[in-house]
């Protein structure tokens, strides 16, 4: 019986990011260097963040995520790096702490609503990274699963509840 | 194959003993004392919902940390290499992947949220928080040696361990002929159809 499935990162993720050697625990430290374009808005690194200079706020009435990072709070501690799964988040490494930082860097992101409640529950490009992702794979799970992306799981909930009771009733019938 | 928790709604009267025992029973196994099953109650259905252990599961492709797992039957999460990016709550096609912040009393970021419920889900509230997050998916007891706890204390038996027999039972040729049929729609390309095949997918499954 196959066991245990390997621990793979995905193919996405894992494409680009190296080890890097010389820190003990592998965490390079430094200046952050935020690359938008590769950016989800995940919040991996706003959890990840001790000194809480990695904030996201949510503005509902825009549709927007603000993804700020004030460099007056960071630490230069790099623990952003590897929670980061696009590999957005860098840091220079060696550069000092400046007498006058600069100012916060704030990144907006487009909210999506869901297609089936009509609330916001994620960003697109979290969404579209996603959908790469599933797209990638061959099993009719993965297919099922890109289909229902435009959902939130609030609603997938909902809908797995409807179909549990369709399905004791089906049982109750025969 | 796929074994998973299912409830039968007739029975479930949404007391939340299925949620509470399951926080509990992680927790005295030294993992995430969150709920691993959620309680859906709506007008016309109660029912407690987890996840569906699916063979191919989404969860498990989309990690970019490779946190999780698939240990025969059951999904697993690595719950240290975890970094709650979410990616797979989002993959998830019965949202049955659940964000876990162990305490609210050290979160630090926005205490006072203006992210509230009315326009946006759980998801982006917890995005908010700043908290450290590890996502918790229902692994049916896998530290439990009695099996899952939710189904032992259910007061209205309710909840059941769906095994194979009974899948086939259920009609396994009909599944697979619907599997075939939104495969098929989906790889037509028609993101719309797709989206109500994928729809109907899961109604037929749940039969």
């Amino acid at each position: 019986m196959a066991a245990v499935k390997p621990r793979v990162p995905n193919l996405i993720s894992d494409r680009g990011r190296t080890p890097r050697p010389g820190h003990a625990s592998g965490v390079a430290e430094g200046k952050p260097r935020h690359d938008f374009s590769a950016c989800i808005a995940c919040a991996a690194c706003a959890a990840a963040c001790d000194a809480n200079a990695i904030r996201i706020f949510i503005d509902e009435d825009e549709g927007l995520l603000v993804w700020t990072l004030d460099l007056f709070d960071c630490t230069h501690c790099g623990r952003c790096v590897p929670a980061c799964p696009t590999g957005a988040m860098d840091v220079i490494e060696g550069a000092g702490f400046a007498d006058e930082p600069e100012l916060p860097k704030r990144c907006l992101f487009t909210l999506a609503e869901c297609a089936s409640c009509g609330r916001y529950y994620a960003t697109n490009k979290e969404i579209e990274f996603a959908n790469a992702l599933l797209e990638q794979e061959e099993h009719a799970d993965a297919a099922r699963a890109r289909a229902l992306t435009s959902i939130c799981p609030d609603c997938k909930r909902a809908h797995d509840a409807k179909a549990a009771g369709r399905r004791a009733a089906m049982k109750r019938r025969s | 194959m796929d074994r998973f928790v299912v409830s039968d709604p007739a029975r479930c009267i949404g007391c939340g003993a299925c949620r509470v025992t399951c926080s509990e029973a992680h927790r005295k196994r030294a993992l995430r004392p969150a709920s691993r099953i959620s309680l859906v109650k709506t007008r016309e259905v109660s029912a407690a919902v987890t996840c569906h252990q699916c063979e191919g599961a989404p969860c498990l492709a989309v990690c970019p940390e490779g946190a999780i797992y698939q240990e025969r039957d059951r999904l697993q999460v690595d719950e240290a290499r975890c970094t709650g990016c979410l990616v797979c709550a989002l993959a998830c096609p019965f949202g049955a992947v659940y964000p876990s912040a162990p305490s609210t009393a050290h979160v630090k970021a926005a205490p006072y949220s203006r992210a509230s419920s009315a326009r946006s889900a759980g998801l982006l509230r917890q995005k908010e928080t700043g908290a450290y997050t590890s996502v918790v998916i229902c692994d049916l007891c896998a530290k439990s040696p009695d099996g899952p706890r939710c189904i032992a204390v259910c007061p209205t038996k309710a909840l059941a361990l769906v095994d194979e027999e009974m899948l086939e039972t259920l009609g396994k040729s009909r599944r697979i002929e619907a599997v075939e049929r939104a495969d098929a729609a989906l790889r037509g390309g028609l993101p719309d159809d797709a989206f109500a095949a994928a729809f109907d997918l899961s109604e037929e499954v749940g039969r």
